[in-house]
């Protein structure tokens, strides 16, 4: 079997998690870590795709070890006298790698155990030794100029994967950041000696919750720790030189009356920390011999806590193209290219997904500065025109099945009504039993509108199979798959497709039947169960529209779904 | 006809079981909560289930009848909370459609 040398910038998640999936798959790896771990890092709260993939690399026994507060759901105190609402991770097991929650941890431990465990399994790592130079000139090898013990030494490699944070050494030296003018933000944070004051099933969740001048987060850590941030305009930073870091964060926290009632008095017990929170992304996740992982690449604000998720998803993805490129080198621009878009369309969902809440605040935020420059009104809005998701959404105008502007506080709308408390205050009370009747009507309002549709339109002539590629869900190796596409490009990759879909989907385009007979026809096919989410998927994407019998289009909202790898959650 | 409709029921969960590699498990099958926090679907799969679900009513009874009506969301209980629940529904509805076991 080819082997490859891969050489990973950086300890934390991206990099130890790539690690143990390249040494899974056979390679040789070796991390430089910049500092010496334990070292403190924000970004506590995690999310159960990152649980799945850290399981199936083998790592459940060590992560129960720790007895990390268990993190059931995300609740949201989101806008002005809103009631609470929660989303919950619990999930139907559809695959043993299904995970119904995620955890909450400490992230100078956490780090620690997983660059351990990538050390145990033969990954060399060198702490303290910063890369200092990166050159991609060969185009057979990577040449890095380390620094240790006072020395620069070069050690060369097949491949490098950035995994630096932040301060990523390519993403600089390659010009590649792109930053984003909507959430340039800044966070402030500190820790309060707090018992989770909620049992059942608010037990453990994350807080997010609005107020004047930004949003709160609230974590419960290990050992009655609560971690509580302010993510507030950059606006702000000129207050906090004025008034020092200490005076600003406990007259700002003030304000947002819902998360003093929280805390209740608790005391702090940590100093204030600040951080620098500008969403960014790149025009370019990988080439050649190198790839962008984690914050290196990317990152968006924290509010459904992606951040070591996208960290641990892509880390798998750059391992898994490596290995493909290793023994199929033919195959190499066009791995790229699968990487550059998974990642991409990630960390598009996650960026929609925010546009969406900080718009649906922002409408009951009306005196607010933070929410009203943060909400989107216009499909002219300057300060999105290089999204690709947004120049796509203004285009397309009202009449696009993908939806409209409005669709940004209406998404959020919708799914906020599915998860929103039958009571305006945050009680023991609660329980995930009470959301099932909103989410029952939403599920009668959607096969209403889906019962319908009885005529569907394929765009863009011919249905065809073209080729992709996707991570095998255990064995984390690269895999071409087939996937359904028109002759205009447009594309469902969600899927592996067979040619007797594809028929099914043809003879759609011929004959222009409904959606039962639609349903009916993917279910003879073996694809009953996932048929609706198919059809809702290919709507979306701009393959299928659907009208009923006066010819009119009907509109249909599926739920977001947080993507993994081998598996996602509906929110 | 509860048992007529007991089997229909368990057809289709064994339709959808064919094209799963985590199967639903149907020893106790009355008892199995179809969605919600310990629910075998989540929402669209469940559309997708209550879909064939109808056709198979249709097929095995001659009658047409909605599984996501209004009459069904509203109910106190909900009817996809548990199979035993879900034929309830069922044969409440065939009976207003005229159907006798």
């Amino acid at each position: 079997m080819a082997r490859s040398k891969v050489a990973i910038i950086g300890g934390g998640p991206a990099g130890s998690v790539a690690g143990l999936t390249l040494r899974k798959l056979g390679h040789e790896v070796t991390i430089y870590e910049r500092l010496s771990l334990p070292r403190y890092r924000i970004g506590e709260s995690l999310l159960p795709g990152t649980m799945s993939i850290l399981n199936r690399l083998g790592l459940q026994e060590k992560i129960d070890a720790q007895n990390y507060v268990k993190k059931p759901s995300a609740t949201f105190l989101w806008g002005q006298d809103q009631a609470p609402w929660t989303f919950s991770f619990a999930a139907p097991k559809v695959t043993p790698w299904v995970f119904d929650h995620a955890v909450q941890v400490k992230r100078e431990d956490f780090d620690r155990l997983l660059l351990d465990e990538a050390r145990s399994r033969g990954v060399t790592v060198h702490e303290d030794t910063p890369v200092t130079d990166v050159d991609l000139s060969d185009p057979d090898r990577v040449v890095l100029t380390v620094r240790q013990g006072g020395e620069n030494v070069s050690v060369e490699s097949d491949f490098v994967i950035d995994a630096g944070g932040s301060g990523s050494l390519l993403a600089r030296k390659l010009g590649v950041r792109q930053y984003d003018e909507f959430y340039r933000n800044f966070a402030i944070w500190s820790y309060f000696r707090l018992k989770d004051p909620f049992e059942g099933d608010l037990k453990g969740t994350t807080y997010s919750i609005t107020f004047e001048d930004g949003w709160v987060w609230m974590i419960p850590l290990k050992g009655d720790l609560y971690s509580v941030g302010l993510v507030v305009d950059r606006s702000k930073s000129a207050e906090v030189r004025a008034r020092g870091a200490d005076e600003f964060y406990t007259s700002t926290l003030a304000k947002c009356a819902r998360a003093m009632g929280i805390l209740n008095g608790a005391e702090q017990v940590d100093e204030v920390r600040i951080v620098q929170d500008w969403s960014y992304d790149t025009s370019l996740y990988s080439a050649d011999r190198f790839f962008l992982c984690g914050d290196a690449a990317c990152f968006t604000d924290p509010l459904f806590s992606q951040g070591v998720h996208l960290a641990s998803q892509s880390a798998v993805s750059a391992a898994a193209a490596i290995d493909r490129i290793t023994s199929h080198g033919d195959e190499r621009d066009a791995v790229h290219a699968w990487y550059n878009r998974t990642y991409r369309e990630a960390y598009e969902q996650y960026h929609q997904f925010l546009a969406s809440f900080y718009t649906f605040a922002s409408f009951t935020e009306p005196d607010s500065e933070f929410w009203r420059k943060r909400r989107i009104t216009e499909s002219d809005d300057d300060r999105l025109v290089r999204r690709q998701w947004f120049e796509s959404l203004a285009a397309n105008g009202p009449e696009a099945s993908g939806g409209t502007v409005a669709t940004f506080r209406d998404r959020a709308s919708t799914m906020i009504s599915i998860g929103r408390h039958q009571r305006p205050d945050l009680s023991d009370d609660f329980s995930e039993a009470e959301l099932n009747a909103a989410r029952v009507r939403w599920i009668s309002d959607l096969t209403a509108r889906l019962n319908n549709i009885s005529r569907f339109r394929w765009s863009g002539g011919k249905a065809v199979l073209k080729p992709y590629y996707g991570v095998e869900p255990t064995g984390f190796r690269l895999e071409h798959r087939e996937v359904l596409a028109n002759e205009d490009g447009l594309d469902l990759t969600r899927y592996a497709m067979d040619d007797e879909t594809r028929q099914i989907f043809q003879d759609l385009a011929e004959e222009e039947f409904g959606y039962r007979t639609l349903v009916k026809r993917l279910g003879a096919a073996g694809r009953q169960e996932q048929s609706t989410q198919l059809v809702i998927r290919l709507m979306e994407a701009g393959l299928l529209d659907g009208y009923d019998d006066n010819g009119d289009k009907v509109f249909i909202q599926g739920r977001l779904h947080f993507g993994g790898v081998g598996v996602e959650y509906e929110v | 006809m509860t048992e007529r409709i007991q089997s229909v029921v368990v057809a289709a969960l064994d339709e959808i079981n064919a094209s799963r590699a985590e199967k639903i498990p149907t020893d106790d099958v009355l008892g199995l909560c179809l969605y919600g926090d310990a629910g075998v679907f989540e929402s669209m799969y469940l559309v997708a289930f209550l879909s064939l679900l109808e056709e198979n009513i249709e097929d095995e009874f001659g009658a047409e009848i909605s599984l996501t009506s209004e009459k069904a969301v509203s109910l106190r209980v909900s009817p996809f909370s548990s199979v035993r629940r879900l034929i309830g529904f069922i044969e409440g509805e065939l009976e207003l459609v005229g159907v006798r076991g």
